[in-house]
């Protein structure tokens, strides 16, 4: 195997248990508080998915698609928040553009912490295209806005 | 490694010969901490001869979700726990790499909290039968003391003593 694919595989199978640690946590949580069991989440879940299956999913590395995601997220009345670090620049992103940058001093102190706004529309050069490209015009934005935010800040 | 990480003089089993293992994509908020022989780094990376099959995705992938701090099956009965503690033992546990079947177990001890130290690997038909299995496992006891000396592994309440509250137990 190469380590090009050994990465790959990794980051898969480690997307996947992010998501389940993620629900564990939650019902761990949840079986604490008392009144909250494995049936119930199933019965919330629906018909189709079983106790011992819905049991099942944490005894294993599931596949879930996104809707079964969202499901569990429905079921267990939780909103779900999403972002990415950019592991070259450490710039996380969410789906509103870039998140508050923290600039820091000497000894890693922060000295400067600003909200870099989102892309407008305006921003996009041309808003009737495929969404990767929207997606690419919305980084570069929010990029632009970043080093402006860096240099008034220095 | 941030500040939340477990706090474990190295120096002590860097002397003894163990290094710390990472996964392969390391994590900022990595909380639980691997310290193995360099000879176990080796066949898990597929440098040892013979290769033993490795690397395989499943042991990368356990290892990177216990160092992540994320959920963990822990069992002293199941076999499908990525962390077993061998029955009628003293504090020796199972780190299972269970893919492609029967796998590998990582035999050690835990350190302190969160903190484990693999003594041994273990192609699982070499373990073979429970007697057999637990004389093996025996011997880390021994491995430990030649390791540490007089240092006595972590003793606790099972399991969320040993790894935090993220450990789903399999016996419950």
């Amino acid at each position: 195997m190469s380590d090009a694919t050994r990465l790959k595989r990794f980051d898969r199978e480690m997307m996947r248990a992010m998501f389940v640690s993620l629900f564990a946590a939650v019902i761990r949580n949840k079986k604490r508080a008392g009144k909250f069991t494995m049936r119930m989440l199933a019965d919330s879940l629906g018909g189709a998915n079983k106790k011992f299956e819905v049991s099942r999913w944490f005894n294993g590395a599931p596949n879930w698609t996104l809707n079964t995601v969202a499901d569990l997220a429905n079921a267990l009345d939780l909103e779900i928040a999403i972002e990415a670090r950019d592991r070259s620049t450490g710039i996380v992103f969410t789906p509103q553009g870039v998140k508050d940058v923290v600039i820091t001093g000497a000894g890693s102190r922060p000295i400067v912490t600003q909200r870099v706004l989102p892309p407008t529309f305006s921003d996009w050069d041309d808003i009737d295209i495929d969404p990767f490209e929207v997606m690419s015009g919305a980084t570069r934005g929010a990029a632009t806005r970043t080093e402006g935010a860096l240099d008034r800040a220095a | 490694l941030t500040f939340s990480a477990t706090y474990v003089d190295s120096s002590e089993l860097a002397s003894a010969g163990f290094v710390e293992a990472f996964p392969i994509r390391p994590r900022a908020d990595a909380v639980r901490r691997l310290f193995l022989k360099p000879e176990i780094i080796d066949l898990l990376n597929g440098k040892a001869s013979p290769p033993g099959g490795f690397p395989t995705t499943e042991a990368d992938e356990v290892i990177g979700r216990f160092c992540a701090g994320w959920f963990v099956r822990v069992s002293e009965k199941s076999k499908k726990a990525d962390f077993e503690r061998l029955e009628r033992l003293d504090e020796v546990w199972a780190l299972c790499a269970r893919k492609p079947g029967p796998g590998w177990r990582i035999l050690g001890r835990f350190l302190a909290p969160q903190v484990f130290v693999g003594l041994a690997a273990f192609d699982r038909r070499v373990l073979g039968r429970a007697e057999n299995y637990e004389a093996l496992a025996k011997g880390m006891i021994d491995e430990w003391g030649k390791s540490l000396g007089t240092r006595q592994p972590f003793r606790g309440a099972f399991p969320n003593d040993y790894l935090g509250e993220h450990a789903w137990n399999l016996d419950e």
